[in-house]
């Protein structure tokens, strides 16, 4: 089945996964030297966002990102699996994820579900164009893994929430329009039962953001400092005191459909890997070859039940512990096939596996450390009790 | 098959493979497991491996499923499967002289009477083939080793071969790599049995214990091991699954393949962590436990131990248009 490109902005929500899957390969094929910019980033932070932003609105005016997106904010229709086609294909055909994809994934079905209807066709188009790129604040000190500890205060001020407190580890907060936000607005004894979460607007005055360098090199996490940061009711995403579900939602969503734009994308740098390194191990690239399998089959099915509108649950907390376990393994691999490369050479795509290096060893740490997935396997699906 | 007839297929099979362990073949012939097999592999084959491995019952029954996967249906016809820890044949036939020889060298599962024939891959010259020997010689008639109740034992023997029906070139290629896949994905759900009872038990125990004045399953050293295990539980039946939706024969080898080695990894774990928790209760003859650790050391290298394995899978990276992509959206 060849359907012509230009086809897609008809009726995709007519068309199959295999259809999409189909004419989006051929698209790419055929704009293969137009995209070629997109394949070789540069190393300047600030150019590769610009040059992403410039990929996805690409996508976007084509419509191949539009694709399982509902018409009101902005989408084509059709089911959300066509989202994870056209990812896994941009990443099998080389080119990174344009860096607001992931908080598409993350953060855009939290406030297509829990926003106003009005908020949502008002932002969302914006997040999905590429004209705008999100962060999300929910890790503060003090509250990581254990995040229904954290205390961002939101006063009630009638029409308005009024914010002071802190937040870290909030990736590229510093290139940020909006920030999806989680606050105690009921007692610190209340828990997780106290919070609500919103959606701010980054140039609201009272924030101030520190970059924080992390051990790549890149400045990607910040610290966020909020002193009296006014926010409308109108923001609210969910009801007030309710946060925790919208937490939990976004959590699933990238345990879930996040993981499996990285499977794409370990398994296209498993191939390059393949590539550059003529003695690497048959076994351990066949090792690594069966995590990324095992963590696509999972997350395949993850990606699945949220297409179809089901409730995820405990079972995400297996793909995000086979996404740490395969990610490390990868990058482990890496380090012992190429050491030449990785430790002492200093070219771009050496750059590239050190920083991707690095980032692995966080992949257990970050969206809930391995221990709180082993929790979470260990009492909500083999029934143990807590301690 | 819908899932109610599903149901009810694995409650009526997992009755007669508990209960009639000892006439299995039989039991499941008058069932109509035969017919099954023909028309709905994936059931017939999933399920009952599946139970098998649960129950720790004679694994005979791979014949059936190897042959029908390669188009034959004979029971006077037995398998050669290669020795434990290769998934390549290590048989001969030597064809350069004027009486051809057999170097028969593998597994096999044991019979009542010795079968009519064999069906051996074999190396010829640089080639795989699979050749099909008339047998006269004597045929195990009890499983041997670590787990006699699996029913496998080895078999040496040199044989003229002069009789012999040989499917050459890439037909006997193919049609060993169909049924290797086919044994690769029934020994998965096999091992997924055996893993998931081992993940029972040591669970099981766990919850029934206390030290300390709390339960054993309270200490997160304990939860984190099991949580492994249950994590490749779920990698493992997820691709065990997977296996069988393939349509072409390279992507099917590979899903079959990463089935196998993912349910490898499995039993693995669920023999060290189960092991573990289970304590001095794990190590008696009286507990369960040791049962199905000989049964998982057994079945893991048959058809290739995990490196072997995963260094086909390595393999398939070079090949001249790269690891088949599996797992279609």
């Amino acid at each position: 089945m060849n359907v012509p490109a230009d086809d897609i902005t008809g009726a995709p929500a007519e068309l199959s996964v295999a259809e999409v899957r189909t004419a989006f390969q051929a698209w790419l094929h055929a704009k293969a030297s137009e995209l070629g910019e997109f394949r070789n980033l540069s190393t300047d932070v600030d150019e590769i966002f610009k040059s992403l932003s410039r990929l996805q609105r690409l996508l976007y005016s084509e419509g191949w990102i539009r694709l399982g997106w509902p018409e009101e904010v902005g989408g084509l229709g059709g089911p959300l699996v066509l989202r994870a086609v056209i990812s896994e294909e941009l990443a099998a055909a080389g080119y990174p994820p344009p860096f607001s994809f992931g908080t598409q994934e993350v953060l855009g079905p939290a406030v297509a579900r829990f926003a106003t209807p009005e908020l949502a066709a008002e932002v969302l188009p914006r997040l999905l164009r590429g004209d705008e790129t999100w962060c999300q604040g929910f890790s503060e000190p003090g509250a990581g893994s254990d995040l229904a500890a954290l205390r961002l205060r939101a006063v009630d001020d009638g029409d308005t929430w009024r914010l002071s407190g802190e937040k870290i580890w909030t990736s590229w907060a510093q290139y940020a329009d909006r920030c999806v936000i989680l606050a105690r607005t009921g007692s610190l004894e209340s828990a997780h039962k106290g919070i609500t979460a919103m959606l701010l607007d980054m140039d609201t005055p009272g924030i101030e953001v520190r970059p924080l360098r992390s051990m790549n090199g890149d400045d990607e996490f910040c610290s966020l400092y909020f002193e009296d940061v006014v926010v409308p009711k109108s923001r609210t995403l969910g009801e007030a005191g309710e946060g925790w579900a919208v937490a939990m939602f976004v959590l699933s969503c990238e345990r879930g459909a996040a993981a499996w734009q990285r499977q794409a994308w370990m398994r296209w740098r498993l191939g390059s890997l393949a590539a550059d390194a003529s003695d690497l191990p048959p076994h351990t690239a066949g090792e690594a070859l069966e995590l990324i399998h095992i963590l696509r089959l999972m997350s395949r099915r993850t990606v699945r039940s949220l297409s179809a509108g089901e409730q995820v649950g405990a079972v995400s907390s297996f793909d995000k512990l086979m996404m740490s376990t395969a990610e490390k393994f990868l990058f482990d691999t890496v380090l012992s096939a190429i050491p030449e490369t990785l430790l002492l050479t200093d070219n771009e795509s050496a750059r590239d596996w050190r920083s991707d290096y690095f980032y692995s060893r966080a992949s257990s740490i970050y969206g809930g450390a391995a221990e709180i997935q082993r929790n979470i396997i260990a009492e909500r699906v083999l029934g143990m009790p807590k301690d | 098959m819908d899932n109610e007839d599903k149901a009810l297929l694995i409650d009526s099979l997992d009755g007669i493979v508990r209960d009639q362990r000892d006439r299995l073949d039989e039991a499941l012939t008058e069932f109509g497991w035969r017919d099954l097999l023909a028309e709905a592999q994936e059931e017939a084959v999933s399920i009952l491996l599946r139970l098998t491995g649960k129950h720790l019952a004679p694994l005979q029954n791979l014949d059936a499923v190897a042959l029908n996967a390669a188009g034959m249906v004979d029971d006077a016809t037995a398998v050669v499967y290669p020795p434990l820890g290769s998934p390549a044949p290590t048989s001969l036939i030597r064809r350069e002289t004027a009486s051809p020889t057999a170097v028969v060298r593998g597994v096999v599962f044991a019979r009542s009477e010795p079968p009519a024939r064999i069906m051996v891959p074999a190396n010829t010259g640089n080639r795989v083939v699979f050749a099909a020997l008339p047998w006269d010689g004597p045929w195990p008639d009890t499983g041997g080793g670590i787990d006699p109740s699996a029913g496998l034992a080895p078999l040496e023997a040199s044989m003229p071969a002069d009789a012999l029906r040989i499917t050459e070139g890439n037909g006997g290629t193919d049609q060993w790599h169909r049924l290797r896949a086919a044994v690769h994905r029934g020994l998965a759900d096999h091992l997924v049995g055996v893993g998931s009872r081992m993940l029972e038990l040591a669970t099981n125990h766990v919850m029934s214990r206390t030290q300390f004045g709390r339960s054993l399953a309270s200490f997160q050293a304990v939860k984190h091991r099991l949580a492994d295990v249950r994590l490749w539980q779920e990698g493992a039946r997820l691709a065990a699954e997977a296996a069988w939706e393939e349509d072409t024969d390279s992507a099917r080898t590979a899903a079959a393949i990463l089935a196998k080695s993912t349910a490898n990894r499995f039993t693995r774990l669920a023999r060290e962590h189960c092991q573990q928790v289970l304590g001095g209760m794990g190590f008696t003859w009286e507990h369960d436990f040791h049962r199905f650790v000989r049964r998982a050391l057994l079945v893991e290298p048959l058809l290739g131990a995990t490196s072997e394995l995963h260094e086909m899978l390595g393999n398939s990276l070079r090949a001249e248009d790269g690891a088949p992509r599996l797992a279609a959206l």
